[in-house]
């Protein structure tokens, strides 16, 4: 069997990105992981990706409120700009998003339901 | 009774999908899904592996699109251009698979090998842009 065809059949990797075991992670997060756990979110709303922002959204504010000041202060490269506004419109939309989601989490946690 | 020629009309339907979002700077994941879907049900109700190795692959170039931004229009023009490379490569590779199926089943290994490659580069690219941002974070 191929490389590519056994990359994409590692079945550990494609359920981890799919279906992500909930795994208590103690590292503060790092830039691009909560743009990419952001995306995922905006791109598949489930109540996994959902509680994973939720537990991460403190940190995420705390990124988004840095950019958002080195936005103004103009202390970025012309390319980090761009990564930066995509940030922040996905951090604005995370939050819009994730509120009808709260009570839904809270209700399927004290069912003990946890995954998409 | 779902036939190979349907399954076809929705690999090209996906296709279509695809280039649409790639126009206006957007990552299309449902019609992939929607593939990915399909193929784990006929591979579970048919029996048949291959539908599975098909779902699974199609599963981790929905995983890989699931890492880009939805909306990329606010990358700058370089970044912008690499990651509508990338994702340009995936209707050619769509339209050689469904080709395959349709026409010449032994050629479908082959096409499926081309879309793990694909997926592979969206997820390599989506994670070489993203690792740019400033990371410098200060503890409040």
């Amino acid at each position: 069997m191929s490389e590519p065809i056994k990359w994409a059949l590692d079945r550990e990797r494609v359920l981890l990105l799919l279906e992500p075991t909930r795994k208590i992670e103690t590292e503060r997060i790092t830039p691009d992981k909560a743009l990419r756990t952001m995306s995922m979110f905006i791109n598949h709303q489930c109540l996994d990706y959902a509680r994973t922002v939720r537990d991460r959204l403190p940190e995420i504010r705390q990124i988004a409120n840095y950019y958002q000041r080195m936005l103004k202060t103009g202390k970025l490269s012309d390319s980090e700009k761009g990564l930066v506004e995509t940030f922040l419109a996905e951090y604005r939309q995370t939050v819009t998003l994730i509120r009808p989601w709260l009570k839904t989490i809270e209700d399927a946690e004290k069912r003990g339901f946890t995954i998409c | 009774m779902l036939t190979e020629s349907d399954i076809v009309n929705l690999l090209k339907e996906t296709k279509k999908s695809i280039e649409d979002g790639i126009k206006k700077d957007a990552v299309n994941l449902y019609p992939m899904r929607e593939v990915t879907s399909l193929f784990a049900l006929i591979g579970r109700l048919k029996r048949d592996p291959k539908y599975i190795m098909y779902a699974e692959v199609f599963g981790s170039i929905a995983s890989g699109l699931m890492r880009l931004p939805p909306d990329f229009s606010h990358f700058l023009t370089p970044d912008k251009e690499s990651v509508k490379k990338v994702l340009q490569k995936l209707p050619v590779a769509l339209d050689d698979f469904a080709q395959a199926l349709e026409s010449n089943p032994r050629e479908t290994y082959g096409s499926l090998e081309k879309l793990a490659l694909v997926a592979d580069e969206i997820r390599t690219e989506s994670d070489k842009i993203s690792r740019r941002l400033p990371k410098e974070i200060p503890i409040e």
